[in-house]
């Protein structure tokens, strides 16, 4: 896998101001990410946690040196994908592509986290209709855990995902060139006490 | 990693109407730098650098703007938009925006339902409409009063329509996102106002003279008042109608607030039932900010975006980074 890092200038203008110095002078951390089923290294974490609150965004670098923000746009992925090109050869494969994808497009403000089990929920103190939420989800759990079928065209990935204060099922279909053709998701529960990006 | 803040110079900024562009050629964007006719002239040969200069001075949302769809006039100062919106700023009325649903869908919705509230809510209040709807909405409640006072005490900047990520507050200037509704942005700003009030105080918590633990209780001190004033102005706010998704508290965080502020007046009472109403109020937000608020950012209630870190976590970390031993 490559991973010399992006020209920071092109990252820097695509993160823009107030942001871009802190590029330029080393203030925020690039760091790879690594994308299943593709090969090079076409996206990275720009990262700031010098302010109050900590800043992220992913950024991709396209084949002809272009720099894009991809946190919470989904099309730009779909384009890095499919300039980039990517083969997804087994469904552990497919699964990490569609997690990195899910973790990488997501709203910058937006907790986005698949979980197995309901065990894995991270509960903070509620409010009496929060807490009566999680009550009930906990007593009618539905299932959680992950399904990934593989076919001639691709594969069928099912996630539950906390997404911010809900639980909630995602359903993928993509090809072995990671285009997501499909995607599509149901709420299982929400206001539950969960925690609260700022 | 050190501390970097970064203060942008009001009055700075003039951009030169179209025809000024046109006048120079084709390919020409001409930019206007500095109240005292101190002009630079950017192209589009002079690259990234010029580019990332100019998104310093007139601010990311200007930039993009100018580069896709040529040049507006722009005054010095704020962020404001109205030169490039055609609108009545004293007559501009409060939009009112439509209510999301708020039951539990049992259907499939199409989409990740990951990415967060996108687009400007509602579609096409941008420029002087935007501005003035979360002004009225700020004017409504008596803390948006407060953040407005503020605003004009310290001429702070403010970017309406910040089309990067998030919303803040950096080095005396409050960054709105262009994505939040009108409720939500009036509650954000009265949030960052808080912060950009301490910082133009001289009053942020600096991690190279404090101790780590008085850094991080002062640090989370600013921002749990924040909360408190954002938890201040929702009902009102939110009563106005106006899309609220994004503002960061909601009716549930409100509730537990609400909760420990009523629990501590019922004990004020039961000592003393002659107890001023005013007095009794300011001692239940006093005690409910520095007990039940604050604990928010310990408890996990409110963590970091990037690494889901509470708070209390994250600024220890700050700290660790600017006061680790030499060689560590």
């Amino acid at each position: 896998m490559t991973t010399h890092g992006p020209d920071l200038t092109a990252v820097a203008l695509a993160v823009g101001e107030p942001y871009a110095d802190q590029v330029l002078d080393g203030g925020a951390e690039v760091e790879p990410v690594a994308v299943a089923g593709i090969t090079e290294t076409v996206v990275w974490r720009v990262r700031g946690e010098s302010g109050p609150h900590p800043w992220q965004v992913y950024v991709g670098a396209w084949p002809d040196g272009s720099v894009r923000v991809l946190t919470g746009d989904q099309d730009a992925w779909a384009d890095l994908v499919g300039s980039a090109g990517a083969h997804l050869a087994s469904v552990t494969t497919a699964r990490r592509f569609v997690e990195t994808y899910l973790e990488v497009t997501r709203g910058a403000m937006v907790i986005v986290r698949p979980v197995t089990s309901l065990d894995d929920l991270a509960w903070r103190p509620g409010s009496a209709e929060e807490e009566n939420a999680k009550a009930a989800l906990l007593a009618d759990p539905p299932v959680t855990s992950p399904v990934v079928d593989s076919s001639d065209d691709g594969f069928h990935v099912e996630l539950t995902l906390v997404v911010d204060q809900r639980l909630q099922r995602n359903e993928f279909d993509l090809t072995r060139a990671g285009e997501i053709t499909r995607s599509d998701f149901r709420v299982l529960a929400e206001h539950l006490p969960l925690p609260i990006a700022r | 990693m050190s501390q970097h803040t970064r203060h942008v110079p009001e009055a700075e900024t003039t951009l030169t109407p179209r025809h000024a562009a046109a006048r120079n050629g084709a390919g020409d964007t001409r930019v206007a730098s500095g109240a005292g006719g101190n002009r630079q002239t950017l192209t589009e040969h002079d690259g990234p650098h010029a580019m990332l200069a100019l998104q310093r001075t007139a601010g990311n949302h200007a930039v993009t703007r100018l580069m896709g769809r040529g040049v507006v006039q722009r005054h010095p100062g704020p962020t404001a938009n109205a030169e490039v919106q055609a609108g009545d700023e004293t007559t501009a009325p409060l939009v009112e925006e439509a209510a999301k649903p708020t039951a539990t869908e049992a259907t499939s919705q199409p989409g990740t339902g990951t990415t967060g509230v996108t687009g400007s809510s509602p579609p096409g209040l941008t420029g002087a409409l935007r501005r003035t709807s979360i002004d009225n909405t700020l004017a409504a409640s008596a803390t948006g009063m407060w953040a407005q006072a503020i605003i004009s005490k310290w001429k702070i900047s403010i970017d309406y329509e910040y089309g990067g990520q998030g919303s803040f507050h950096r080095g005396g200037k409050i960054f709105l996102n262009k994505t939040l509704g009108v409720g939500a942005a009036a509650i954000t700003l009265m949030h960052e106002a808080q912060h950009a009030d301490t910082f133009k105080a001289g009053k942020q918590a600096d991690r190279t003279k404090l101790g780590r633990a008085d850094y991080v209780k002062q640090s989370i001190a600013d921002e749990a008042e924040a909360v408190v004033r954002q938890l201040e102005g929702f009902a009102v706010t939110a009563s106005l109608g106006g899309d609220m998704a994004g503002a960061g508290v909601s009716d549930t965080l409100k509730q537990r607030y609400l909760k420990a502020f009523y629990a501590k007046r019922d004990d004020l009472k039961t000592a003393d039932p002659d107890m001023d109403t005013a007095k009794v109020n300011a001692i239940c937000r006093t005690t409910t900010r520095d007990g039940e608020v604050t604990n928010w950012f310990y408890d996990g209630t409110f963590v970091t975006s990037t690494d889901l870190n509470s708070y209390a976590v994250f600024y220890g970390k700050q700290w660790d980074e600017v006061n680790k031993a030499p060689g560590k």
